[in-house]
């Protein structure tokens, strides 16, 4: 990953972007833009967040794995929000690993700035309440899912939430990455993918899978996608400062 | 028209009813195990009849399964081609069928229409001769 000292003045980064502009103003000299990398891992699990980042652009997974290297996805973020909050809590046992789904643009912070902002109480400490209790729900309903509904199910949530943070229906994954991300078999994600692809809904070439039918792949999907859906639209309708 | 059986031994619970309705969607008629013991269980004193065996278990490499297609054909005295799916394997072989012996191949899938391509040519004659 590398750094660009310039900053831009409006971000596309709905939480920076909600922030009153006195706030923003504040953080400002601390900000520096990151340039991410599909792969990237931004959080190990077992250290507390070096930076807290700010999403611009693209779409990164929180995650947890066993001795095994096991990995379960917990969420998907993308420029609704942030990654690093852990920064917040003062001490803390950390398992959860964060690392960029596709490439992507980010401005970053350093822990201790976050977290004084935080706890001045202003509206960036409401706004990560409200993203705590998002991810919470995120990643409780998925859970939930893993473990009572099939795998073109689960495929069809983890696709239409990936397009929806990413805000594209052309996703850049290869099958090999997506069985890492979802703790699956290999293989698995291969048939899986291919029930989606003989039923009309995706199209898959090496490397790219395309959301061809959305409507369809909503209908095949089970109902955890609205509900994690809503949750983001619930907790994260943030709107611009003027 | 004559559907070509596959002996079908899936470990994999997730995998197991997505691979058998796509077979049976593409044709194949599916006899099925839960896993190698399920398998040489099933097939002894030759109470499968099958045009194919393949195999996916899980946390093993290729070349164990393959070992293990081949006790099952052994025991099942099924003289066929054996397909084994490649769990673990690097970017060099994604996308490779690997023909190892004269009826033994293991697949490393790049996707699912790459095993079906596989299956149909391996069946393509059975199919004809049947005819």
């Amino acid at each position: 990953m590398s750094e660009q000292p310039q900053i831009d003045t409006r971000p596309k980064n709905l939480l920076l972007a909600a922030l009153p502009e006195a706030e923003y103003r504040r953080l400002l000299p601390h900000l520096k833009k990151a340039v991410l990398k599909q792969g990237d891992v931004l959080h190990h699990s077992d250290t507390p967040a070096n930076s807290v980042y700010f999403l611009e652009d693209g779409v990164a997974s929180l995650s947890v794995s066993n001795s095994d290297g096991v990995a379960l996805e917990l969420s998907i973020v993308g420029t609704e929000a942030v990654v690093g909050e852990r920064a917040i809590f003062k001490h803390g046992y950390f398992i959860v690993q964060c690392q960029m789904l596709s490439d992507g643009v980010s401005y970053k912070i350093s822990p201790k700035v976050f977290q004084k902002e935080f706890y001045r109480g202003d509206a960036l400490h409401d706004l990560i309440l409200n993203h705590l209790e998002a991810r919470l729900t995120e990643t409780a309903q998925t859970a939930l899912c893993n473990q009572t509904h099939v795998m073109e199910q689960r495929l069809s949530r983890w696709l239409l939430t990936f397009a929806d943070r990413s805000g594209s229906d052309r996703l850049l994954l290869t099958q090999e990455f997506i069985s890492n991300v979802l703790g699956a078999n290999r293989p698995t994600i291969s048939v899986a993918a291919k029930a989606l692809q003989d039923k009309g809904l995706i199209e898959y070439t090496r490397g790219v899978i395309l959301i061809v039918d959305r409507a369809g792949l909503e209908k095949e999907t089970c109902e955890c996608y609205r509900v994690i859906k809503k949750t983001v639209e619930t907790y994260f309708s943030l709107k611009r400062r003027s | 028209m004559y559907n070509p059986t596959i002996f079908l031994i899936e470990e994999d619970n997730d995998a197991r009813p997505i691979l058998r309705d796509r077979l049976k969607n593409a044709g194949y008629k599916v006899t099925l195990a839960l896993d190698e013991e399920d398998a040489l269980d099933r097939v002894g004193g030759g109470r499968v009849k099958a045009d194919l065996v393949l195999v996916n278990l899980l946390r093993k490499l290729p070349e164990d399964i393959l070992k293990i297609g081949r006790n099952i054909c052994r025991k099942g005295e099924l003289d066929v081609p054996v397909v084994v799916i490649a769990a673990k394997f690097g970017e060099d072989l994604e996308g490779k069928d690997i023909q190892v012996s004269d009826k033994e191949y293991i697949t490393y899938l790049e996707d699912g229409e790459q095993l079906f391509g596989l299956l149909s040519r391996l069946t393509r004659d059975i199919v004809q001769t049947r005819l």
